[in-house]
């Protein structure tokens, strides 16, 4: 179990570092030719 | 063991029964690819509507009739909520011939939660199994772990309802939620399946099983339905404090189902009914003495909320003057 959580942490850390270079958390707009874009609630954990 | 001749199915086959028509797209980028490392937007997109959508209960109805031609032993998963009740609601008026999953955690865990689905059932003789899922053995053996590297799953819930989907004999379909208005963080948007939601869906691509990852999506009409005919569309209800607000949201959904044709009722069984895990947090809690045991234990290690999940687009084809015209009049 300990290993497991190690993999997942050494994972999330790769992903967590790249995107935290090139986004500033939420985008307001986007552009899709072809269709029209709808905003979709944020998505949250289950408690 | 029974013969399951889906097994033989191309992907392409598979896709047909999943939604109507394979018309319902997931993916990260416009066209719908699935490389979820750095990703920054995730879309999903529904199919054109050939016509403007009846009422919420007819678009069920008539979903319940496809899948009924297409899938040999649906098996509809009962939680006790509101939106697999009415999605079995649909199966019976639609005269389609069903059986029932119940979930049972931890001997009895979520009892407070299954029972409605248990009343729903022997009430509408509907002959129902009950899957025992031994959730803290489960989870201490790392299933949320797994499950999450596999299926994007990022909750431990999740997992343990594949789990359950796992021990399912039959073909399982799951009512998922409609498309609906949700305000967050004081932000009005709409609310539909977002990419975790959709990690059964990728569980029964996985493993080549035929079913219906989200009924309340089958068709393009059936998704528009309710912002087309019920006060979903210019209601805002917080869904943010998933205790706080239980009892009006529960409400709110209860009327919803009903102005959309659905003869649902208020059912006691159903009043502490929220997602069905609480029990299962409360006892572990409980054991170590912290509110915090379970969460730090099991969703911690999966707390990462990927850029995506903030940015999550539902794309609706620019000539599809139907569904536009609807979600614009509810903007």
């Amino acid at each position: 179990m300990k290993e497991k959580v190690q993999k997942f942490d050494s994972k999330k850390e790769v992903q967590k570092n790249s995107e935290q270079e090139k986004n500033k958390k939420k985008i307001k707009s986007v552009k899709i030719k072809g269709y029209v874009p709808y905003k979709i609630n944020a998505g949250k954990a289950i408690p | 063991m029974p013969e399951k001749p889906y097994l033989k199915m191309t992907p392409e086959d598979l896709r047909e029964i999943y939604f109507h028509e394979n018309h319902f797209k997931s993916g990260f980028d416009e066209h719908f690819s699935e490389n979820s490392l750095n990703a920054f937007f995730h879309y999903i997109s529904i199919g054109t509507c050939k016509r403007f959508p009846n009422s919420p209960l007819v678009e069920a109805k008539r979903a319940a009739q496809l899948i009924g031609q297409k899938i040999d032993r649906p098996v509809l998963c009962l939680s006790g909520g509101l939106d697999s009740e009415a999605m079995a609601m649909a199966f019976i008026e639609a005269g389609v011939v069903f059986t029932a999953a119940l979930m049972n955690l931890d001997n009895g865990l979520n009892e407070y939660d299954i029972s409605a689905a248990r009343y729903f059932c022997k009430k509408n003789s509907i002959a129902y199994t009950e899957i025992h899922v031994p959730a803290l053995r489960l989870l201490e053996k790392g299933l949320h772990l797994d499950m999450a590297e596999k299926y994007r799953t990022l909750s431990p819930e999740r997992a343990l309802f594949i789990y359950f989907l796992q021990q399912l004999e039959g073909n399982p379909i799951l009512a998922g939620e409609i498309l609906r208005k949700e305000k967050s963080n004081g932000q009005v948007s709409l609310c539909c399946p977002k990419d975790r939601d959709l990690c059964y869906w990728r569980y029964f691509m996985d493993q080549k099983i035929a079913a219906v990852p989200y009924f309340h999506f089958y068709t393009p009409e059936l998704a528009v339905s309710f912002m087309a005919h019920t006060s979903v569309k210019d209601e805002e209800k917080e869904n943010t404090d998933w205790q706080g607000q239980h009892q009006a949201f529960y409400l709110h959904k209860l009327k919803v189902y009903q102005e959309g044709g659905f003869a649902i009722q208020d059912n006691p069984h159903r009043t502490q009914k929220w997602h069905g895990f609480e029990g299962l947090k409360k006892k572990y809690d409980a054991q170590y003495d912290s509110v915090e045991a379970y969460n730090r234990a099991y969703r911690a290690p999966l707390e990462l909320h990927p850029e995506y999940d903030l940015n999550q687009i539902l794309l609706i084809d620019e000539n599809d003057s139907i569904a536009n015209r609807i979600l614009n009049k509810s903007e």
